[in-house]
């Protein structure tokens, strides 16, 4: 891979998918799809760009950071709960001084959210408005 | 559990990119691009996913308003609308469209198509459209 640029590019929201969700009987589940998508795009992106990963968990983006170090090119992974505005800044501020001098060339939003599967009369306030935290 | 003091991720990481992107119109090989991801419920609320669809809506919206905002200034935005269920271990034991043969996505696929969308140049003939 290379990534000698003077650009880089984020992806927010990937995956190694090996969690376990208390949803699990009732597929399918488009947080988890979402979270590795996320770590395709990540992927074809480090041919081109360094790539700042962002996700909740460490061990979201662990994996998919050494694999694109060890190809050859340049990534971090920084812990990011974007619905959190302290965590977001924290994170772009990071990034700079990570690779400084390099312009954003890429923004991939692909952050599930809570995702909740239940009959609408069963959803509590909360379940209802969980999703929004971090789509909306 | 949640923050009472959390926010909407997507206005946040929207609002962080954006000034950033801006910065590298005209010097960057292809349009700087914001590129969201969203889901058949961007467009259609499935049953039981109420808290997912309203979400996701909102996000295609806030993504479209983005897009024709920015679009003119050099900056692409896109929202890629993930139609149904991507092909990965961990769904191999759902039954998607029948379990026939093609009945998933394959997730390289899908990252191809972003990457497409990303270096592609039609952003202002697009916006003119529509």
């Amino acid at each position: 891979m290379a990534a000698a640029s003077n650009f880089y590019s984020i992806v927010a929201g990937v995956g190694a998918g090996t969690g376990t969700s208390p949803l699990s009987s009732l597929p399918p589940r488009p947080q988890l799809t979402c979270r590795l998508l996320g770590r395709s795009v990540a992927l074809k992106f480090a041919k081109a760009y360094p790539v700042a990963l962002l996700a909740r968990k460490p061990e979201n983006y662990e994996s998919i950071v050494s694999e694109i170090n060890q190809a050859g090119g340049q990534a971090i992974g920084i812990s990011t709960d974007v619905s959190s505005p302290d965590a977001v800044r924290n994170a772009f501020t990071r990034i700079e001084k990570e690779f400084e001098g390099k312009k954003l060339a890429a923004a991939v939003y692909n952050v599930g959210g809570a995702f909740v599967r239940k009959p609408f009369l069963e959803l509590s306030l909360d379940e209802y408005t969980g999703g929004y935290d971090a789509n909306g | 559990m949640r923050d009472v003091f959390y926010r909407k991720g997507f206005f946040l990481f929207s609002q962080a990119a954006l000034p950033r992107l801006l910065d590298s119109v005209g010097s960057s090989p292809h349009p700087p691009s914001l590129i969201v991801t969203g889901a058949t419920a961007s467009l259609r609320g499935g049953a039981y996913l109420s808290s997912f669809a309203h979400a996701c809506a909102a996000k295609r919206a806030t993504a479209q308003s983005i897009a024709r905002e920015f679009g003119p200034k050099g900056v692409h935005v896109a929202h890629v609308i993930i139609d149904g269920v991507i092909d990965i271990p961990r769904t191999k034991e759902y039954d998607v469209n029948g379990g026939v043969e093609g009945g998933k996505i394959d997730s390289d696929a899908v990252s191809t198509t972003i990457n497409a969308v990303m270096i592609e140049d039609t952003v202002k003939d697009y916006l003119m459209r529509c």
